[in-house]
């Protein structure tokens, strides 16, 4: 395992793909705060502006700003590109054969990939939130509680991890690039639409099916307010998703042949 | 007697064809093993098989002596279909990434790449390798950790003749340091050089023979001229059923043993074919393999 590890972090130094798509977040999160900062600014000049938005002023805050950056910065589309990279480059170019003709099993194979992958999201998600939190502190102040903020930030980095093993689930499943990243992107937004249909049809009260989905969990963390509840069942539930994705990319990836 | 390799009733099917069907290969330490046959007869999903890339419906698999696959893999090096490597790296920072997987210190890469040829390409992008200098990289892929058996499948494809010089040079200079050898390719007289034994694979199914037994079926051929080489064939698949033979126009090559001339001669004249000659003749290599494989 140990050898492994070593070949898939060695990686990580040449990986363009990685830095770019680092680059690229970062961009985002500073120009949805230059572009936060216009709004506030026009909000307060135009009438029209606060019209538009009933009357209520846009407040737009620091806490806001780094709650807000996994759900407003394309996050999860970058990560789900960089992690079909990752898993699917060795398929498509047959690197894989040269590990398992050399004894490795798929499953340390896995792993190794699998903890690859959860730390280069862990780094695009603390840059990002790194960045915001500059960005947010210079431009609008943070005044909310801290230790709120870091708690719904701790949650929201589960749910992001738990969103690279689903991702890493169905390029182990796909192994092809184009379509894992096809499929990453559209599957999770498929399976919101249904969930919005249901609850549309359901109409049930006090509870919306569609806060369940995953990928919606970093919007709801994103709202300092959020009911203790949510954020206790946003945290349960990354944690069932990321023990399920693993189990379903390991079962794709075991009885693999190349 | 402990196997390098010892397979028993290896089977593999896809769909409804076998592609391996109970294949038993027994490739002893020293081994240079030739796999030969068709495109389609089983020679690399046998490899395959062997070296964990697909796993098989029935039978089993030693590897040096053991059941424990994973482990004794890691004494194997290996090349199969296509060479796989990182094309935006250099060969050095390609071998240097598998050299975790096989510790290799990098003095003994350069001495690889150097080994194999393409110890001098600098900082050039495997991508822009020639067919060649990519097939000697993945070459030098598979000799990373020092392994005792090499597992090569078609490993001269792509080499000028003086590669492929190079690389029969190579596999004797290494087999005679104790390295074993499974080797497939489709050139034949090539492979008939180095190989001491010989696994024959036609339709997923295997037959060994040796070196030596192979010298001696090809020393037997026999040469019949006829007038009608058709009819002349008609005969001998009605008369002698397992021999292998092979016609052009109005000559029939017997590349089998041939037990009794004086009656192959007899049932051809009788069956009214006219027969102007009967002569031994020594085969090739590839026109015994062709004979034995084009039935």
């Amino acid at each position: 395992m140990k050898d492994l590890l070593k070949f898939e972090f060695r990686k990580l130094k040449r990986q363009k793909s990685f830095y770019v798509i680092l680059a690229i977040m970062v961009a985002l999160v500073v120009l949805s705060a230059v572009m936060s900062k216009l709004l506030e600014s026009l909000a307060s000049e135009i009438d029209a502006v606060a019209d538009a938005m009933d009357g209520e002023s846009i407040a737009i805050t620091g806490a806001g700003t780094v709650l807000g950056v996994v759900s407003a910065s394309m996050f999860s589309t970058l990560s789900a590109i960089f992690t079909a990279i990752i898993v699917c480059g060795d398929y498509e170019s047959q690197v894989i054969k040269n590990v398992y003709a050399r004894g490795y099993s798929r499953e340390s194979f896995y792993f190794a990939k699998l903890i690859y992958i959860v730390v280069t999201t862990s780094i695009m998600f603390f840059a990002a939130v790194a960045v915001s939190a500059i960005l947010g502190a210079a431009l609008f102040g943070i005044s909310e509680s801290g230790g709120r903020i870091i708690l719904l930030l701790a949650i929201q980095y589960i749910a992001v991890v738990a969103g690279a093993t689903m991702y890493f689930a169905i390029s182990a499943f796909i192994k092809k690039l184009g379509g894992s990243i096809a499929a990453c992107i559209i599957a999770p937004m498929l399976v919101s639409l249904v969930l919005s249909l249901l609850d549309s049809a359901l109409k049930l009260n006090d509870f919306t099916i569609a806060d369940i989905w995953l990928p919606s969990f970093t919007t709801i963390l994103s709202n300092i307010g959020v009911a203790d509840k949510k954020i206790a069942l946003c945290a349960a539930l990354s944690a069932v998703y990321a023990a399920a994705f693993i189990w379903a990319g390991f079962a794709a990836s075991k009885k693999s042949e190349v | 007697m402990e196997y390098v390799i010892e397979t028993d009733a290896l089977t593999k099917k896809y769909g409804e064809k076998f592609a391996v069907n109970k294949m038993s290969v027994h490739v002893k330490k020293g081994d240079i093993y030739g796999l030969i046959g068709k495109n389609g007869a089983g020679k690399t999903t046998l490899m395959r098989l062997i070296l964990g890339l697909a796993t098989p419906d029935f039978g089993s698999i030693k590897l040096f002596g053991s059941e424990n696959l994973n482990a004794e893999r890691k004494k194997i090096g290996s090349l199969i279909e296509t060479p796989a490597f990182y094309k935006n790296e250099t060969a050095f920072e390609n071998m240097k990434r598998f050299s975790y997987l096989a510790e290799t210190s990098e003095d003994d890469i350069k001495h690889i790449l150097d080994l194999v040829g393409i110890g001098d390409t600098g900082a050039k992008k495997v991508g822009s390798f020639s067919l060649g200098m990519k097939q000697r990289l993945g070459i030098a892929i598979a000799l990373l950790g020092k392994p005792e058996l090499l597992v090569l499948d078609e490993p001269i494809n792509g080499l000028d003749p003086a590669g492929i010089k190079e690389m029969r040079d190579l596999i004797r200079n290494l087999n005679s340091k104790g390295v074993t050898f499974m080797i497939s390719s489709h050139i034949l007289d090539e492979l008939g050089k180095i190989a001491t034994n010989y696994g024959i694979a036609e339709d997923g199914v295997l037959e060994e023979i040796s070196a030596s037994e192979l010298a001696e079926k090809s020393r037997a051929a026999l040469k019949i001229t006829v007038d009608d080489g058709a009819k002349a064939a008609a005969v001998l698949r009605a008369e002698f059923s397992d021999l292998i033979f092979n016609t052009d126009g109005n000559t029939v090559d017997v590349s089998s043993d041939v037990k009794d001339v004086s009656e192959v001669n007899e049932k051809l004249v009788n069956a009214g074919v006219r027969v102007y000659e009967l002569k031994n003749e020594s085969v090739s290599f590839e026109d015994f393999f062709i004979g034995r494989l084009g039935k």
